[in-house]
């Protein structure tokens, strides 16, 4: 008969160097993974997933948001925005009294307060952070600009002395700007202070996987008890807006960001809530006046009128945005819709370049968000009105950061964004829009002595009406020089399961998580 | 065998330095001062001095290459300054997880590819065969970021049967998180898979001791095991080793599609951010990690096929 | 039954082609239809690709748009079609060009062998090294993203395939008979190659062309999908996907309808590459 080969052992040995070669691979890969600690008990974990990764904990050199809403978690501020958002209450000081010529301001701090690391909390905290806060060589501090020194008067007591009256001193000392932070721990990490944050707030730095996800746990040491009621919180870094949306249909977060307009209704419709915060920031495109001729006011102006923002509140936010009128966000004090507002327009449009030197158009690009789909969309639209009095513009793809650190360098001709106020009041936004020694206004290099002067009227203008007679003007002079084109109010949409409550954004698009719980 | 290992491994060492001066190369392509292009926006003279030594852009050209060559064997390739950590550290952090992913990848393109690799061949040139390798060849045309789009939403959201990337709490719990990018960067390499198998086994069903073995009686199923897979299986294995680099450009989109944080989706991201640091590392590593795998492959052919180690 | 044959005059093409099967027979018709919608689509399309309809955002397939519009308002199928132009475009460029520099280079290695060819080697393997895709990006992000940037990048990594099959074609070829007889005639190597053995090695060359053009397309659509490769406005199938990305749950057509015409395009050329590869396999005897 045939001679039979052991066919058995031939066959096995085969698949069985195969089978351990692939068991090799995968075990091998598998072992290699990082994993976070695991828990004995069941901690309740929030996990969030936002659009973009947070860069540094350092608050006077951050400009994002994703950095400065994990930064509100992990340090406390002098005073916090009340929930009416009129005004402020306590937070890491009690009492506070401000001097009766308003030239300065002295705070009492709250005692017994710890960093998460167990260190007390004193008084050279608060001034080594403040003082970080109020240089003006930090990225703001224009924003606390009469304030030209902070001094320990004891060691539960801080004095801010001013250099004139500072009417938005309490809103800005509650932005994370004004958040405090340990002076030991800044000093011991040097440089690299900004990748290892020691805080006093509801929660500490766990672990950062850079452009993956971060962890907080709950702060042991937080002043205040039985909160956080979490004790954990992983903010997940994805940048895809379906992804996300998905994310939370399928119940795999509990918490969104940046909830696609178009998707509202279909979420809403599933059970998930969604918490929408109006008007808080406004959409808008910077000039920059260096590059020609984006340097004269009717060619911006001209742009400005080409824009159908009725169509993009419409079509790009399937109405949860509305038309803006003013450069201000509607929630903010003073906000002035009437004050000669930029409209649709193409006839006006046309009749301002006439007057222009290019009346014939020109070519221009534009430097768009790469992720974010709807900012393109918007960007579309407008060059579709432009085209029609002869200006092209073309679109300019790159991710969100570089396009920040674009502006900064202010090598770019038009730069989109849209940006929100830290507090109520609007001495934040026009003074980034209209200082040209603050950034050189917002990088547009606008430049105007008029606009300069009523700006410092008004932050020195204690009474209100008078105040808001000055505001109104300011709004008018940027109706009328269009530095910057807004289109609408972009709400700040987020959306969470139905399991999660607490969770309240407040008119700026902050959020805490101290008050979140989780069913 | 140890000789035709040792043989092998020394070949691939001039390729390794061929792939350096690629790499070194990639920097230099850069319209206008390197230095200030990967700094970016960053960039103020101090820093750009700075970069500029790190590169050693002043030297000629030869020697700003072992300049490079040095760094490289140290795993220096600067700090990323968007990230704020060490290209190499943050690139070989992400290592694990996207040969986790490439090895789950390649089961699961196997488990497609093999049953019906087999019963093509052994239907070959029949209706079963036809219809098989005309849906394959459909297969190759879908786009993998549409295909995982449309996966993602019909088996994650629609019928919730698999998590949506990220990474899971323990180790299991991350394989289950990899399971729908695995399955679609494996559905976009099984028409390859099926095509090569199909076509080994094909040309091994037609050799003479099979034939032979098929006149003496031999059943089926001894056929197909102990004859045809186990020699049709080497041809088959060294076509996976040359198509593991469509495997990884599938990996790679697939990894930014479900926000896998692995080594594609930094090298997307890195794209986009313009930090040309990490796209010339991550450039690297990939090549390094292709040759690597032709080698295994390579070895795994003379394991499995005894002539070969003794030509060599 | 040798390889002269190949060299041969058109009605033997002819016969190829009825002898391909219906497999090929439907590539060609199917690819043939899409290429001439796409040269016709700026006057067959009922719409422009990028008009705004802004009062039509997001409608379902219908009588007035066969696929429905997107988010803009656009139609759809007018910007499938005038996609199609782009895509084709990159297909046949991405192919033509690296075909025509690795041939030629091919065609020296091998004919001359040597060390024009143990240096050819080396390139290859070290190009071949790199993923095709990691390569092309990474070109790209330096270049910087757009349609020019990514044909560079296309041909300087694409250009080794080619060269690679040609080369040892010419390896196989030069010693064959109607060669060797050439030379001894005194015919000069420039000729030779040009014109003995160009012809006979380029087939094999085309027929990967085929799915390299495939590769290509795939290639340029998931970077327009990054917003790497051609940049909105200019439709592309990758392009347009990405913009439709955010409605996939509530308006899934504008993600569909340029997803299918990859797939279709991509099928037909497949169909055709593979049919020509048995074809090519078949006269070559092996």
């Amino acid at each position: 008969m045939s001679d039979r080969r052991p066919i058995i052992s031939a066959h096995f040995r085969t698949w069985r160097r195969l089978a351990v070669l692939g068991a090799l691979m995968l075990v091998t890969s598998l072992v290699a993974i990082e994993v976070g600690p695991s828990y004995a008990a069941d901690p309740v974990t929030i996990t969030m997933a936002r659009n973009a990764d947070m860069l540094t904990f350092d608050p006077a050199s951050t400009e994002d948001d994703p950095s400065i809403f994990v930064e509100l978690q992990i340090f406390d501020r002098l005073v916090k925005l009340n929930a009416a958002n009129n005004g402020v209450e306590p937070e890491l000081a009690t009492a506070w009294t401000v001097a009766p010529d308003g030239l300065s301001a002295t705070f009492t701090l709250r005692q017994g307060v710890k960093f998460s690391d167990g260190s007390s909390l004193t008084a050279e905290d608060a001034v080594f952070s403040l003082t970080r806060a109020i240089d003006p060589k930090g990225s703001w501090g224009f924003l606390f600009s009469p304030i030209k020194s902070v001094t320990k008067v004891d060691d539960k007591t801080i004095r801010l002395n001013m250099s004139e009256p500072f009417a938005p001193l309490m809103p800005a000392l509650s932005t994370f700007a004004g958040s405090i932070y340990s002076k030991a721990n800044f000093e011991k990490w040097g440089k690299d202070a900004g990748q290892h944050p020691l805080g006093t707030g509801a929660f500490m730095l766990e672990s950062w996987q850079k452009g993956a996800q971060l962890a907080l746990v709950k702060n042991p040491n937080y002043w205040q008890p039985g909160k956080p009621k979490v004790d954990r919180i992983v903010f997940r870094v994805v940048g895809d807006d379906n992804s996300r949306v998905l994310l939370l249909q399928s119940g795999q977060v509990d918490i969104i960001d940046f909830v696609p307009p178009n998707q509202v209704q279909s979420l809403m419709g599933a059970g998930q809530k969604i918490q929408k915060v109006e008007g808080t920031a406004i959409l808008r495109y910077t000039l920059n006046e260096t590059v020609k001729p984006l340097d004269e006011a009717n060619v911006r102006c001209a742009m400005a009128h080409t824009i159908d923002r009725a169509a993009v509140a419409k079509n790009i936010f399937f109405g949860q945005a509305v038309v803006a009128r003013s450069l201000l966000p509607s929630s903010t004090l003073y906000h002035d819709p009437n004050a000669d507002p930029i409209t649709f327009d193409l006839a006006k449009a046309k009749a301002l370049l006439a007057k222009s030197s290019v009346p014939n158009g020109f070519t221009v690009s534009a430097h768009i968000n790469a992720g974010n789909q709807g900012y393109q969309d918007v960007t579309q639209i407008w060059a579709a009105g432009l085209k029609q009095i002869g200006i092209t513009l073309k679109m300019e793809l790159l991710e969100q950061t570089t396009l920040i650190q674009l502006r900064n360098a202010e090598k770019y001709s038009i730069y989109q964004a849209a940006w929100t106020n830290d507090t109520p009041d609007p001495d934040e936004l026009l003074g980034v829009a209209l200082d040209f020694s603050s950034q050189h206004a917002a990088h547009t290099f606008y430049n105007n002595p008029k606009a300069k002067e009523l700006l410092l009227q008004q932050r020195r203008e204690l009474d209100p009406k008078k105040r808001q007679v000055i505001v109104t003007e300011l709004q008018r002079i940027v109706n009328q020089d269009c530095p910057q084109i807004y289109v609408v109010h972009v709400p700040r949409i987020y959306g969470t399961t139905a399991a999660i409550s607490g969770f309240a954004p407040n008119s700026q698009g902050k959020y805490s998580f101290e008050d979140v719980t989780k069913k | 065998m140890i000789r035709y290992a040792a043989g092998r491994v020394l070949a691939i060492v001039p390729v390794l330095f061929g792939v350096s001066i690629v790499v070194f190369m990639l920097i230099r392509l850069i319209p206008g001062n390197p230095a200030v292009a990967i700094l970016g926006e960053r960039a103020s003279p101090e820093l750009v001095e700075r970069v500029k030594n790190q590169l050693g852009l002043d030297l000629p050209i030869w020697r700003q290459y072992l300049h490079f060559l040095g760094n490289a064997s140290r795993l220096d390739f600067g700090p990323s300054y968007f990230y704020k950590q060490e290209v190499s550290t943050l690139t070989l952090e992400r290592i694990p997880i996207t040969l986790t992913l490439v090895a789950y990848a390649m089961v699961i393109g196997l488990v497609i590819a093999v049953p019906f690799g087999i019963w093509a061949a052994t239907r070959r040139e029949g209706p079963v065969d036809h219809a098989i390798r005309l849906v394959f060849t459909g297969v190759i045309g879908i786009p993998t970021f549409w295909m995982g789009i449309i996966l993602a939403l019909l088996l994650s959201v629609r019928w919730k049967l698999l998590p949506l990337g990220g990474v899971g709490a323990s180790r299991l719990d991350t394989l289950w998180h990899l399971t729908l990018p695995a399955l679609t960067i494996g559905l976009h390499i099984s028409p390859i898979l099926v095509r090569a198998l199909r076509s080994s086994l094909i040309e091994v069903m037609s050799s003479d001791y099979v034939t032979t073995g098929v006149a003496m009686g031999l059943r089926p199923v001894t056929r197909l095991f102990s004859y045809l897979l186990r020699n049709g299986l080497t041809p088959f294995v060294s076509t996976v080793g040359l198509n593991i680099g469509w495997l990884i450009g599938g990996t790679i989109i697939i990894e930014q599609v479900f926000g896998v944080p692995g080594v594609g989706s930094l090298l997307i991201t890195s794209i986009l951010t313009r930090d040309y640091s990490i796209i010339q590392f991550v450039a690297l590593v990939l090549a390094v990690l292709v040759i690597l795998v032709n080698l295994l492959t390579d070895l795994t052919y003379a394991l499995l096929d005894p002539r070969v180690s003794f030509r060599a | 039954m040798s390889v002269s044959t190949l060299a041969v005059a058109s009605p033997r093409r002819l016969q190829w082609i009825m002898a391909g099967g219906w497999s090929l027979r439907v590539g060609l018709v199917g690819f043939a239809l899409i290429a001439v919608l796409a040269l016709l689509a700026p006057w067959i399309t009922p719409y422009d690709p990028t008009t705004l309809g802004l009062a039509e955002g997001l409608q379902p397939p219908s009588a007035a748009h066969w696929f429905g519009t997107d988010q803009l308002g656009r139609d759809i199928l007018t910007r499938v079609l005038h996609a199609a132009r782009t895509d084709l475009q990159i297909g046949t460029i991405g192919v033509i060009i690296p075909l025509i520099i690795g041939a030629a280079l091919g065609l020296f290695a091998g004919y001359y062998t040597g060390w024009p060819d143990a240096i050819l080697g080396r390139i290859v393997d070290v190009v071949t090294a790199f993923p095709f895709l990691v390569l092309v990006l990474a070109i790209v992000a330096m270049l910087g993203p757009g349609l020019t940037n990514f044909y560079i990048a296309i041909t300087l990594v694409s250009w080794v395939a080619y060269a690679r099959i040609v080369r040892g074609e010419a390896l196989s070829a030069r010693g064959r008979g109607y060669i060797l007889a050439a030379r001894s005639l005194g015919y000069g190597d420039i000729r030779i190659m040009f014109r003995h053995l160009l012809p006979n090695v380029m087939v094999p060359a085309f027929v990967f062309g085929m799915s390299d053009f495939v590769l290509d397309i795939l290639a340029g659509a998931s970077l327009g999908f990054f917003g790497l490769g051609v940049q909105p406005p200019t439709p592309e199938w990758g392009v347009m996907i990405a913009e439709g990305r955010n409605f996939i749950i509530t308006a899934p057509w504008v993600v569909i309808f340029p997803g299918l015409a990859i797939i279709v395009t991509a099928f037909f050329v497949s169909l055709i590459g593979d049919s020509a590869s048995d074809i090519v396999r078949r006269v070559h005897g092996s």
